[in-house]
This record gives C-alpha cells, sequence and structure tokens, in this order.
C-alpha cells in the first residue's frame, strides 16, 4: 500500500523516537549506565556552565590560597568555586527537582504495591535508573522468597541479583510474562520488573500421609496409616553426576509450578501434589475392592498360631506393598506423574487398620474383630484337617488309653489291701473289667474279628473272679 | 494496630525535605549580593519545576513496566497527577487479588492498575462495565474504578462430607449430604477442578510453552464471569463458588437414584456406582449434552448445570467423589451382616475339622482297645487253648508281663518306662511265694 509522504514521516519519526526511547530506557544494565552517564555528564556541564557564567567566583580567601603551592591552589580555588553561593543557588533547584521526582516515584511505587516502606521504591528506582544499589536474593532454601520481604526484587521485580543454591531451581516472569527457569547459578541478572515466583527443591522430597481413610465398595471404612512416597522434580532421564547433582526438566519445573490449583485456603505448594495424588490412589484401590478381595491380599498367618489374642480394639493387616505400590510404576502412571512434572522413586502403604465402629454394642461382631478370629480359625482347620495332626492325635488318643488302662491296673496293685490275695482278686476283677469294656468297644465295628479264644478267657476269668468271691 | 506517628510518615519526610532543600537555597542566597526579590525566587522555581519535570518524565518509565508509546506517556502523565494531588486508584492485582490501600477505589483520578500474569480485572464506572482486562497495564479514566479482579490458574475445591448423624441430620453440618432412594443419608468427599475459561477445549496452557505467558486469558469468558457474578442475601458469591455448589446439587440427584445396596453392590466385575456417579456428573458439568444419573443407566438431554457454568465462563476440568461416609448404624449392620458371610463358612470348615480331629482320637482309642485286648491276653488265651487252668497269679503275671512288653515299646504308651519299672516290681511281688487264695479255693473244689 503507498503510504503519503506525511505518513512515512510519521512513520519514521515515531520508529526512532521508539527506538531512541527504548534504548534510553533500556531496563538492563546498560541502559543505567547510560542514563547515568547522561545524567552525571549533564549535571557537570551545566555546573560548569553556570561557575563559568557567574565568572568563577571565589570562595576561598586569597590570604589562605597564596600559602598552598601551585598547581594545587588553582585547582581548589576553581573548585570552590564551584560549591560558591551564586553558583549553588542554580545547582540546588536541579538537585532538588531531581530529589523530589525520585521521592514522587518511590511514594508510587509504596501505593502501587503496597509496600510497607517508601524506602523499598526508593531502593527499587535507584537500581532501576541508574543502576546504583542492586539488590541481591541468595535461594538457599524452600522458603527462600519468604525471607525477603523488603527487598525491591521480592516485593517489585527486577532489576537485581539472584543467587540459586545448588539443589534449587527459581521460576520467575520476564516483563512480557514469559517463564524462566534458573538452576543452580551465582549472581544471575535480572532484567526490569522480572517478578519471582517460586522455588522448586530439586532434591529428593519425602511426604508422609499420617492417616488415608478409605472405604471398600461394599462400605467398610478402612484406615492406611503412615503412608510415606520418596519423590522428585521430573529429570527428563538425565542422570545426576558431581557437577551437575540435581539436573531437572525445565518444562517439568513449568508445569510443577503453574499447574497447581488454587484451593480455597490459598494456593497448594508443589510438593503436596504427589501426597494428594497418593492419597487419591490408594483411596481408589480400595474402592475398587470388596472386604474380602482386599483381606484377600493378605499374607497367610504362619501356622504357629496357638490361642486367640485377647479382644483387640481394631485390627492392623499388612498387605504386601506390591499389590499397591505396583499401580505407582506402572507406565501409565509414570506418564501422569511427569505431565505434571515429578517423578516417584517410592511409595510404601504402611499399614492398613479397620477401627471399631461407634455403634458396636459389646457382643456385637465387628469386622475388627471377626477379622482376627476367621483368620485364626482358617488357619486353624488347615491344621486339623492335615494328615500329620490327625495321626499325632490318633498316637496321642492310642498312647494315653493304653497308658491309662494299664496305669490304672498298677493302681488296683497299688490300693491298700488286708493281704495278698485280696490284691491279687481286686486287680484282676479290674483287668477283667477293662478286658470285657475293650470287648463292647470292638464288637461295635463289624469289620473286626475279636482274637481266638476271647470270650472263652472272659468266660474263665468271670468264674475266676467270681468263684474267689463267693468263697470270700 | 498503633497509627504511624506524623514525623514518620512518608508524606511528613518528604515535606521536611522540600523544607531543608529550600533551607540550603535561602542559606545561599544570603552569601551572594543578589537581594531577595521575585526574581531570583522565580529562576529557581523555573529551574526546579523544570527539572522536575525532566526528572519525573525519567521516573515515569521505571514505576510500571511500560513499553509502548502510548504506555510510557501515560505513565508521565499519571505521575504528574500524584504531583498535582490529582491522583486516581493505584492498585497492582496479583493472583487474582487486589493489592490496595482502603478506600483505594473510591478514588476518583485517573488511575492505574497493574495486572500480573495470572490475574485479570473488569474496571466499571457508575453505569457501565469495561471490557476486561489481561495481564499488564491498565490506565484507568477518571471516573473509572476497578469492578473485579479475577484468577486466571486453575481453582480446586474439596467439601469434605462427613459420617450422617442420623435422622435430623442437618445439611448444615454436613455440606454433601445426600439421601438415597431408600432413605438413607449419606456423605462423601467431593472434589471439583476449574478453571476460567481459556478459549478452548484443549488442556490448558499452564506454563507449558516457554515462550508464552504461563496462563491464557479469554476476554469473553472474563466477561461473563463478571455480568453473571451472582449476590447471596447478605453477601456475594464469588465465581468460585458455583461449580461447588453445583457439584454438591448433581451428587445429591444421582444419590437419590440408587439404593444404599446397588450403591455399595460388591458384586465382582460389577462398576463402582461411585465411579459411574463421578463420570456422569464430571459430563453433566463439562459437555452441552448431559447425562441424566440413574441406577439403571445414563441418558442424554440438554445439560442445564453446563449452560449455567458456560454463561458464567467457567470450565470444569475435572471432579471426583471418594470416601463415602454411612450413618454408624448402617456401618454396623453392614458389618455384621459381612461378619456373619465371611466367618460363617470358616466356621463350618473348623467344625468339619474339629469332628475329624476327634474321629482321629476315637480310632486311636479303638486301636488301643485291639493291642491291649489281643497282646495282653496273648498268653492266658493260649494257656486255655491248651486246656490247662492258669491259677490267678499265673494270669496276672502273664497279663503284667504282656503289659511290661507293650511299656517298654518306644511310644506306644504313655509314660511307657515309668509304668514298665513299676510293671517289674508287681511281677517281683507276684513271684514271691504267699498265701494265694486261688490255691486254698482249687484244693476245696478239687
Amino acid at each position: 500500500m503507498n503510504e503519503s509522504l506525511p505518513t512515512r514521516i510519521q512513520r519514521v519519526v515515531l520508529d526512532s523516537l521508539r527506538t531512541i526511547l527504548d534504548l534510553f530506557f533500556h531496563r538492563g544494565k546498560t541502559g543505567a549506565v547510560l542514563r547515568s552517564l547522561l545524567g552525571v555528564v549533564s549535571l557537570g556541564l551545566y555546573w560548569t556552565a553556570v561557575t563559568v557564567l557567574t565568572g568563577f567566583p571565589a570562595l576561598l580567601s586569597s590570604a589562605w590560597l597564596e600559602k598552598i603551592p601551585f598547581p594545587v591552589d588553582l585547582i581548589l580555588d576553581l573548585g570552590a568555586s564551584y560549591f560558591a553561593p551564586d553558583v549553588l543557588l542554580f545547582v540546588i533547584p536541579v538537585l532538588a527537582g531531581y530529589w523530589f521526582a525520585m521521592r514522587i516515584g518511590a511514594h508510587y511505587l509504596a501505593d502501587l504495591f503496597e509496600l510497607e516502606s517508601y524506602r523499598i521504591g526508593a531502593r527499587f528506582l535507584r537500581a532501576a535508573i541508574l543502576g546504583m544499589g542492586y539488590d541481591t536474593i541468595e535461594i538457599s532454601t524452600r522458603e527462600g522468597l519468604e525471607l525477603n520481604p523488603s527487598s525491591p526484587l521480592q516485593r517489585i521485580g527486577g532489576p537485581g541479583y539472584l543467587t540459586v543454591h545448588l539443589g534449587f531451581a527459581v521460576v520467575s516472569e520476564t516483563i512480557d510474562g514469559l517463564p524462566r527457569v534458573y538452576g543452580a547459578s551465582k549472581e544471575k541478572f535480572l532484567q526490569g520488573f522480572e517478578r519471582l515466583r517460586e522455588v522448586v527443591d530439586l532434591r529428593d522430597q519425602l511426604r508422609k500421609l499420617d492417616e488415608i481413610r478409605t472405604v471398600t465398595r461394599d462400605g467398610i471404612v478402612v484406615y492406611a496409616r503412615d503412608a510415606q512416597m520418596v519423590f522428585r522434580v521430573y529429570r527428563g532421564g538425565k542422570t545426576s553426576t558431581l557437577g551437575q547433582p540435581y539436573p531437572f526438566d525445565e518444562n517439568a519445573i513449568r508445569k510443577l509450578v503453574y499447574g497447581q490449583a488454587v484451593l480455597d485456603r490459598g494456593s497448594r505448594k508443589w510438593d503436596q501434589q504427589l501426597p494428594s495424588l497418593v492419597r487419591r490412589e490408594i483411596q481408589q484401590f480400595v474402592s475398587q475392592l470388596s472386604i474380602e478381595e482386599f483381606l484377600a491380599l493378605q499374607p497367610e498367618y504362619p501356622s504357629s498360631i496357638e490361642t486367640p489374642d485377647p479382644v483387640q480394639p481394631s485390627a492392623v493387616i499388612h498387605i504386601p506393598r506390591s499389590e499397591l505400590t505396583a499401580r505407582f510404576h506402572t507406565e501409565e502412571a509414570r506418564e501422569r506423574l511427569q505431565k505434571v512434572g515429578l517423578e516417584l522413586d517410592w511409595v510404601g502403604v504402611g499399614t492398613w487398620e479397620i477401627k471399631e465402629s461407634n455403634a458396636r454394642t459389646p457382643s456385637s461382631s465387628s469386622p475388627a474383630r471377626t477379622i482376627i478370629n476367621t483368620w485364626q480359625n482358617l488357619q486353624r482347620s488347615a491344621i486339623y484337617e492335615s494328615e500329620a495332626h490327625l495321626k499325632r492325635v490318633q498316637r496321642r488318643s492310642y498312647q494315653q488309653y493304653s497308658g491309662q488302662r494299664i496305669r490304672e491296673w498298677i493302681g488296683a496293685w497299688d490300693e491298700p489291701a488286708p493281704q495278698i490275695g485280696y490284691r491279687k482278686w481286686r486287680t484282676l476283677r479290674r483287668i477283667l473289667d477293662h478286658l470285657e469294656s475293650m470287648r463292647r468297644g470292638l464288637t461295635g465295628d463289624p469289620d473286626y474279628e475279636l482274637p481266638l479264644n476271647y470270650d472263652e478267657m472272659l468266660k474263665y476269668l468271670r468264674e475266676k473272679v467270681g468263684s474267689l468271691e463267693l468263697g470270700d | 494496630m498503633n497509627p504511624v506517628p506524623f514525623y514518620r510518615r512518608a508524606g511528613f519526610r518528604t515535606v521536611l525535605g522540600l523544607l531543608i532543600w529550600l533551607g540550603l537555597y535561602l542559606f545561599a542566597i544570603q552569601f551572594t549580593g543578589i537581594e531577595i526579590t521575585w526574581r531570583p525566587i522565580l529562576i529557581a522555581l523555573m529551574i526546579f519545576f523544570g527539572i522536575l519535570l525532566v526528572s519525573i518524565a525519567v521516573v515515569s518509565q521505571f514505576i510500571l513496566p511500560v513499553r509502548t508509546l502510548s504506555e510510557r506517556f501515560n505513565s508521565f502523565i499519571r505521575l504528574l497527577d500524584v504531583f498535582a494531588g490529582l491522583r486516581g486508584p493505584v492498585i497492582f492485582v496479583e493472583n487474582g487479588e487486589a493489592i490496595e490501600a482502603f478506600k483505594e477505589r473510591e478514588r476518583r483520578g485517573a488511575g492505574v492498575l497493574l495486572i500480573d500474569y495470572s490475574s485479570s480485572a473488569v474496571l466499571r464506572t457508575e453505569t457501565e462495565f469495561r471490557t476486561p482486562s489481561g495481564p499488564g497495564i491498565v490506565f484507568s479514566a477518571p471516573g473509572e474504578r476497578l469492578a473485579e479482579t479475577l484468577d486466571l490458574r486453575r481453582q480446586a475445591r474439596l467439601i469434605r462430607g462427613s459420617t450422617p448423624n442420623g435422622p435430623g441430620t442437618s445439611s448444615l453440618d454436613n455440606p454433601t449430604l445426600a439421601m438415597t432412594q431408600d432413605g438413607f443419608p449419606i456423605s462423601a468427599d467431593l472434589f471439583v477442578s476449574f478453571i476460567l475459561d481459556p478459549g478452548h477445549t484443549s488442556s490448558p496452557r499452564e506454563g507449558k510453552h516457554p515462550n508464552l505467558p504461563p496462563y491464557e486469558f479469554y476476554p469473553p469468558a472474563a466477561e461473563r464471569a463478571v455480568l453473571r457474578h451472582t449476590y447471596g442475601e447478605k453477601d456475594d458469591i464469588p465465581w468460585t463458588e458455583l461449580p461447588a455448589r453445583l457439584m454438591v446439587d448433581l451428587w445429591r440427584e444421582a444419590i437419590k437414584n440408587y439404593s444404599i445396596d446397588n450403591l455399595l453392590d460388591q458384586s465382582k466385575g460389577a462398576p463402582a456406582a461411585l465411579d459411574a456417579i463421578r463420570q456422569a456428573i464430571h459430563t453433566r458439568l463439562s459437555q452441552p449434552l448431559s447425562s441424566e444419573i440413574t441406577s439403571g443407566g445414563v441418558h442424554r438431554k440438554t445439560s442445564r448445570e453446563y449452560m449455567l457454568l458456560s454463561s458464567r465462563g467457567i470450565r470444569i476440568l475435572a471432579v471426583g467423589i471418594s470416601n463415602i461416609y454411612l450413618p454408624e448404624e448402617i456401618l454396623a449392620e453392614r458389618a455384621l451382616l459381612w461378619c456373619e458371610s465371611w466367618s460363617g463358612e470358616v466356621d463350618a470348615t473348623l467344625n468339619q475339622a474339629l469332628k475329624k480331629e476327634v474321629a482321629a482320637g476315637v480310632e486311636g482309642e479303638r486301636q488301643a482297645y485291639e493291642t491291649l485286648a489281643t497282646t495282653v491276653t496273648e498268653k492266658l488265651r493260649q494257656s486255655l487253648a491248651r486246656g490247662e487252668q492258669p491259677k490267678m497269679t499265673e494270669v496276672l503275671s502273664g497279663i503284667f508281663q504282656e503289659a511290661l512288653q507293650l511299656s517298654n515299646q518306644r511310644d506306644l504308651v504313655a509314660d511307657g518306662p515309668v509304668l514298665a519299672q513299676r510293671i517289674r516290681e508287681i511281677l517281683e511281688q507276684l513271684a514271691a511265694p504267699d498265701d494265694d487264695p486261688d490255691r486254698t479255693t482249687g484244693q476245696q473244689n478239687g
């Protein structure tokens, strides 16, 4: 499109003006040096011009100057002229004007950013305009940004210096809103109005969740206790070395910082992301299982359980780590974590607990007590049904009965008797009773055949015992 | 808070500073031969105000992040207004919140809004709203003031449930209280995540691009959020509260289509009811065509909730339902049912096992009968089979000898060695000559 001459001239003038202004008001060190230089040179030239135009008014007495050798007296005389009242009359308004303008600017900044003191604004302007007294922030802890409430760099933004210690990264936004990530570095220069957003700890983090309430799909409440996790900022596959012990992926840091949700009580910190995720994952894991499926994950108790423990107020169950932690180490889980800028090293679920219900009466069952009793009963029935146990019981019963009978015969012999004959008869009588009882017990089994002449023997013994009774 | 003493206030110190400069000037003028008239003072004032003007022009370029010619000029004018006492509201908007002094918005001069990159703002006059402004500098005209600030970041609200206390439980105590189809109160932890509509349906930017600001600003969404700002009886309802309220409402609507048993369906393979409810709620909040949630399935229709949120510039990102809370009585009842079904089978198995154990004991005893009956009577039966008539002592000796043999066999008799020792003693006594009644009787019977 053809522009008219005036328009073209206007455009060129504006572009030139824009360029000059951008150069003069550059927010970096270059602009500050230029402005300082121009300011000092301008002031110097003006001051000199005033001094010259007023004819170098004398300030020091000539008598005193005569005592000073040349050329020092000349330099002193000329130098003192700069501070003569005739000259200062024209310099003081300049300095006052400059001073007042800076005060107004500092007050404005204090008003805009609600600064506690206008001095913060004044320091900022001195650094920004003249490059004098750049502020420095050192980040060596997670709370680095909160430790410098009176720093202009913290409250307003650059220019200034940022030093980030090993193990940390800092996210900032430039004047155009572009996010920047600074790893460990010394005195990195931040441009004008570059604002610090967040400090990220690059080291491995351990977090704990003391108690997580979960509910199985059939409504039983189970608590997970002492869940722990070790995680860190996603490193993008980089390995740590001595020179670079905490590598990081810039993309991950940005996602971590800018992806945090704002809750009703304030913004959530990035290091709370994974504990929340673990909590949700554990709750989801349990909610997909019925209590029986959940308990089926528990390892078997050892067979040495003897008697049940006294009733406990809660049942503590150990679920093998692999069942739940496997969920966090799948490819899908890994990608999900990478999307938010994290990588997980390890997660431990701790113990699971089923508490007693408050509505339970003393005699009513509860999942907690039932779990203990039922698992013990399950183990007991496995033991009782085992071949080895049954053989042991059979053998013990055999031994006990045999021993008991023989002991009774011996007891019959040992009982006090008036004479040996009576003792013998009593013992035989006892043996006969037992042999008859055995006969009754054995004849109940249709497959069993009595020993040869057993009945004849019993008849003989009856006659023996009976005849002696009659004889007695 | 204690008021700042006047001598510590910045304004006092500035005036004091000016007086000091004036004092220096008057002090200097005394040493010159110049008469103190209007002329020198006027010259001084001209120099002062000239330099002041130039300095203000320079300083004004550094109090705001100005970049364009227009912004530079406006910043200069704003600082001049401060000098002239015509200052308007000067507000910094950070993370969706206005950082302002008390009664800042009541100033009527031309003002400035500095909006950070996670915020946006809308100005207004007495009678109308202005176009929403995104991150950056906004120079407000006289009479314009800040209407509302908006947070561009992702928001999340967690509404915690609690155990319903039974009949008469109020939703004031339990914000997620709902009633099942069969009248049981139930509660859960509800979670909703949302954002001011970024103007597209893909995932929000949130710092993913290094060459773009971290958050997106979509003016129509901000406009809708402000225009449809809701007000309660006593206070206003910020836009960030609406999604949580809708979430609770939909949760209650969904629950009333389920009985308690359907909700806690433990059949294997059946999809968890809460998961189905969550998905349906998410669809209803984030899609124009929604799902009606019933226990029989999902039916499609236009979503009022989506329209409500969309008309306020809100986009739902995620919803979650977890941690169901049942009344204690229901929990106890379900626990009892589970206990009985869970332990019943195991109890039956245990009873069977105990019976087997008893049977093994009986079998052992029976075997003992057999052994004793056969072994201890062996000699006696053989004697009788040969036609002999052993005497009592011989009978007893025979029996005890067999018993001794049994006791000496390892693990056949309990306390075998002890009994064997005793039996030996009895056998010695039996072997000793004595007054044998059998011998006497045998002689009598002949």
